[in-house]
């Protein structure tokens, strides 16, 4: 696979950078330059990675710019809370900064991670009906927001108690990046080459990413951990993993879906998938309300935020349902017209298939009349030799003589027609000769 | 016309008061108030009272019960669900009299559990739900669905309510007067509400429905009237069974057992069993209606428990009471919004998939026309070609008919005259035929004998002109005039022979026997191929079926006949015999016996084919 020379560039970069980080972290020992260093590593590399996502935004085929768009913003909102921690240690702000911030966009990343597998990039029929999708998306997306939001965000909103925080949020952030895990993985079986090279890669890069992050929190967790040490290896791997998948992304051409119904179904799952989510906000709020030794301003902040979060889902659902029964309507309105459309050619098709059969009786036909017309002829001719004929019934047969080879003519004009382009299966005319 | 249908409604709405259980029960029911009232007022409070009181009230309830059961298990369509659920009222109702009247009788005391409050105060729901429902309109079968899940967002909706605002005071102690007026004031709002729906239904509804929803009217309001009336003179303390209190209860609910009677589908009044379809275009306006508000029903139910946190004033045990039940019905209204959800998708993946479908026929009857093209325009061609002989026949008609009519002509020139006439005439038939048969005419049934059509057929297809075919016609048995259209038979004939022309071709020759014999009040007519038998004789009717190859079969011609045989209310059928070859079997309806007018056409026909 040939790569264009500006993808072939920044493949090298990140190359580059990533060896150094090993070479860096084998030798260096802590201190303030290589904890910038180390801060700065994944920032450069995603820098890289969303400079070679951008490359397949001009794509022409269905759903795949939006794919690598969503994949872009993902990187760039990890992006973000990567720069947030440089930022951090580099102006030297010992204390310890809240973390709300920079976790909240690395769940908002993976939300968008998720978002962009489940377009399924990699069918043709993907991309209909996308405003009813993105709703789907907003809608699962808030629901994460509102599963860091309850378990959490009370830890740090109210009372800055990180041995309850910490371990609620890794929590989450490895079940979401396991659900991506299984997502790439589902799509790794179902899909063949190229596509499942594309996925396995994205699959490598995401269990990784997970393992990475794990190992992080618990070195971190351990004091175990400094910026720039082979600590950071397997999350800079990963983030490394994402700049080939975006350099290899022109290569891959939506294949064509064998079902088309495959799509619907996928989109039905989503929304079922969605409102699964919403339902259970209510769930875990109701168990919540028996859960012992909770402080009572944690408590009510789960709730508002469940309520709050019930609220915003509630009238997103509201929206939808508009845009479905809008869209409902306006199909049913659709196979109402082709219908009706259907019964006009059925028509047209009844009718033709009339003059079809006789234009495929012609042969028979001009044969049938020809012979009476022979004998008028024959007759009209007897007719004229008779002596006592008066000169008046002369006439008239003579006009029965013109008429009768007028009429004559007219089949021979169709037989001659019927010759120079006989009809396709007419099976009389193929055997018999005209006669 | 409209008067017409005033008649009708009028003859209708007679026939729906006249039925005799109607009349008698109208008497009768008549007569249970005036007893109650009489009771109330010559009997003080005592046992014997309450006895024949809560023994009244039970009893009408048990029999509006039974009878609205019964009106659900023969009900059909949306008027099902209507007397579904106002079988449910009338069911919580007598579940609720028999408690009230089992504590009052064997236990000497009132009932104080939530329970009977709770059944009274629900009732109500599924007899509003009822007229919501919308019954005297029907709809598709998803609309019903969307409806019956929209009644029940609002059922839920109004039970948390009630929890929220009523039930949730009896978990305080001594709060019994708050929960006692907030238990009237919800009874109140209830009732209130079941009379302005009931109110809207009798204004907007039609017909039948109207005079049953005017009953039903009569009902709620009486009911409503009773119940207020009854529940504040239970907290002055005035109230007991059978008091002059109950008199509009008692009506209520004779008029309860009247609805239901009035609605009994059967040979009475078929009418309420089926919606009027009439007024279609409101229709929608109300499940738009009910469809927004429980969507902003369900919706405010969050914001119910947001308020509930910001009001600090509330004991803490009213309040954590009322979150959970305001998450619990957040859930519940979830999922029934998330079923509706899948219901849309479910609507939505159906449309698409007709719509695909009809697209794909479109397109195939449309190349279809395309490829045909050729044969289309050669048979225009063959339809002029007709015309013109048909005119010069005409002219030679004419002067052939001059020569023979007068008397003075030399008998030869006559002689020769009718032959020619004779020959121009069945030119002239035949043409007919090909035009009759290229025309897009109405199909006309009249009786007519099939074998000369058939004849024609085959003289037209020149079967028996080809190399080493034999043809065999054998009449079996007598074989009558049939009901058919000549020209839509032959074509149905041509295209059958063409059929065996072609599998006798793939062989190299065979026989060809059409056998017609009458059978039970049908005329079948058989034509056997010798030829290589059907590959798959169960598809070939099918529209676009056909073996033989790209543009020469089109695979509509005998799914066409299909058709034309269906309208002839005969049937046509195809099989493999067992000694090779197909059987194309057709049978048509044997004429009645009447006025044979066809018979001349089917003459002239024959001898036009001649």
């Amino acid at each position: 696979m040939s790569l264009p020379p500006r993808q072939k560039f920044y493949l090298t970069l990140a190359t580059l950078i990533f060896l150094a980080h090993l070479a860096v972290a084998a030798t260096a020992k802590p201190s303030f330059p290589l904890t910038i260093y180390g801060d700065a590593n994944p920032c450069a590399l995603l820098i890289l990675a969303i400079l070679a996502a951008r490359e397949n935004f001009r794509r022409p085929a269905g759903v795949l710019p939006v794919f690598w768009k969503l994949f872009a913003i993902g990187l760039a909102v990890l992006l973000g809370s990567q720069f947030y921690w440089f930022y951090y240690d580099w102006r030297r702000l010992n204390a310890a900064p809240s973390p709300i911030t920079g976790d909240t966009l690395f769940l908002l990343g993976n939300v968008f991670f998720l978002s962009a597998l489940a377009l399924r990039p990699h069918s043709a029929a993907a991309g209909r009906n996308l405003r009813i999708r993105f709703l789907d998306l907003i809608l699962l997306s808030l629901w994460w927001f509102s599963l860091y939001g309850y378990f959490s965000l009370p830890w740090q909103v109210g009372r800055q108690d990180f041995s309850r925080y910490t371990p609620s949020y890794y929590l989450l952030v490895l079940i979401q990046h396991l659900v991506i895990i299984i997502a790439v993985a589902v799509l790794c079986i179902k899909n063949s080459a190229p596509w499942r090279g594309f996925y396995l890669r994205l699959l490598a890069a995401f269990v990784s990413l997970a393992a990475g992050n794990l190992l992080l929190n618990v070195a971190i967790e351990s004091n175990k951990y400094y910026a720039g040490s082979f600590y950071d290896t397997p999350f800079l791997f990963a983030i490394y993993l994402f700049m080939p998948i975006a350099a290899f992304g022109p290569s891959l051409q939506p294949c064509p879906d064998g079902r088309t119904n495959r799509e619907l179904m996928q989109s039905v799952w989503t929304a079922r998938f969605a409102m699964l989510g919403i339902l259970s906000l209510p769930v875990i709020a109701l168990l919540g309300l028996y859960e012992k030794d909770l402080p009572s301003d944690v408590a009510t902040f789960r709730l508002r935020l469940v309520f709050s979060a019930m609220v915003l889902l509630g009238g997103l659902v509201y929206w939808k349902f508009n845009l479905l029964a809008l869209e409902l309507r306006h199909l049913v309105q659709l196979t109402r017209d082709s219908i009706e459309n259907l019964n006009i050619v059925q028509q047209q098709v009844t009718h033709s298939e009339k003059l079809v059969a006789l234009g495929r009786l012609a042969a028979g036909a001009a044969h049938e009349i020809s012979n009476p017309l022979t004998a008028i002829f024959g007759y009209s001719e007897l007719l004229t030799d008779i002596p006592s004929l008066t000169s008046e019934d002369r006439a008239n047969a003579q006009s029965i003589q013109l008429q009768v080879r007028r009429a004559q003519s007219a089949v021979t004009s169709l037989r001659d027609t019927l010759r120079q382009n006989p009809a396709p299966d007419s099976p009389i005319l193929d055997k018999t000769p005209a006669s | 016309m409209a008067d017409g249908i005033k008649a009708a409604q009028t003859q209708a709405v007679l026939q729906l008061r006249s039925p005799r259980p109607l009349r008698y029960w109208l008497y009768g029911g008549l007569g249970l108030v005036g007893g109650s009232l009489l009771a109330a007022l010559l009997f003080g409070k005592g046992f014997a009272l309450a006895a024949v009181g809560d023994a009244l009230q039970l009893g009408l309830t048990a029999t509006a019960t039974v009878l609205t059961f019964q009106n659900f298990r023969q009900g059909r369509g949306r008027a099902r669900v209507f007397w579904l659920l106002i079988f449910a009222g009338s069911f919580l109702w007598t579940v609720s009299n028999t408690i009230w009247a089992t504590y009052e009788l064997c236990f000497g005391r009132l009932p104080d559990l939530p329970v009977v409050d709770l059944l009274l105060f629900v009732k109500v729901v599924p007899l509003t739900a009822a007229v919501l429902i919308a019954p005297d309109r029907e709809r598709d079968e998803r609309s019903r669905a969307f409806g019956l899940l929209d009644v029940s967002v609002l059922m839920v909706y109004s039970l948390y309510l009630f929890a929220f605002g009523v039930f949730a005071y009896r978990l305080l102690p001594g709060a019994e007067p708050i929960y006692n007026f907030h238990f009237n004031l919800a009874d109140a709002i209830g009732n209130q509400t079941l009379v302005v729906v009931a109110g809207i239904a009798v204004l907007r509804a039609r017909g039948h429905w109207r005079d049953l929803y005017r009953v039903y009217f009569f009902f709620v309001a009486c009911y409503g009237f009773a119940s207020n009336l009854s529940n504040v003179a239970i907290d002055m303390g005035t109230y007991y069974t059978g008091s002059l209190y109950d008199v509009p209860l008692v009506a209520s609910l004779v008029a309860l057992v009247y609805v239901a009677l009035a609605g009994r589908p059967g040979e009475q009044n078929p009418a309420i069993e089926q919606a009027s379809k009439t007024p279609t275009a409101p229709s929608n306006h109300a499940t738009f209606l009910t469809e927004h508000l429980a969507m902003l029903l369900a919706l405010s139910t969050p914001v119910i428990g947001i308020w509930l946190l910001s009001s600090a004033t509330a004991p803490p045990q009213l309040r954590s009471f009322r979150v959970a039940i305001t998450l619990l019905a957040i859930f519940v209204l979830t999922f029934l919004l998330s079923v509706k959800q899948d219901f849309l998708a479910a609507g939505l993946f159906e449309s698409l998939q007709r719509l695909s479908e009809t697209y794909s026929s479109i397109d195939r009857f449309k190349s279809h026309l395309a490829q045909n093209e050729k044969l289309t325009s050669l048979g225009k061609l063959v339809a002029q070609v007709a015309n013109q002989i048909k005119s010069c026949m005409a002219s030679i008609l004419e002067v052939s008919s001059r020569l023979t009519s007068r008397p003075d002509v030399d008998s030869r020139i006559q002689n020769m005259a009718g032959k020619i006439g004779q020959y121009a005439q069945r030119t002239d038939v035949l043409v007919d035929n090909m035009l009759h048969f290229a025309k897009e005419t109405p199909l006309c049934l009249a009786p007519l004998d099939v074998q000369p059509v058939l004849e024609s057929a085959l003289h037209l297809s020149r079967i028996a002109k080809l190399p080493q075919v034999r043809v065999d016609i054998t009449r079996e048995g007598d074989c009558q005039l049939v009901r058919g259209d000549s020209g839509q038979l032959l074509h149905v004939f041509l295209q059958v022979i063409s059929n065996a022309i072609d599998a006798l071709e793939e062989v190299g020759g065979g026989t060809f026997d059409i056998t017609l014999r009458p059978f039970a009040s049908n005329l079948v007519l058989e034509f056997a191929d010798s030829g290589p038998g059907l590959k798959e004789p169960q598809r070939v009717f099918e529209p676009f079926y056909t073996t033989k190859p790209v543009g020469k079969g089109t695979g509509l011609g005998l799914s066409t006949c299909y058709g034309i045989i269906q309208q002839h209310e005969g049937e046509i059928s195809c099989r493999n015999r067992p000694e090779g070859g197909a059987v194309f079997a057709i049978s048509l309806p044997i004429a009645l016996p009447s006025v044979p007018e066809n018979n001349q056409s089917a003459a002239l026909l024959a001898e036009g084919a001649r």
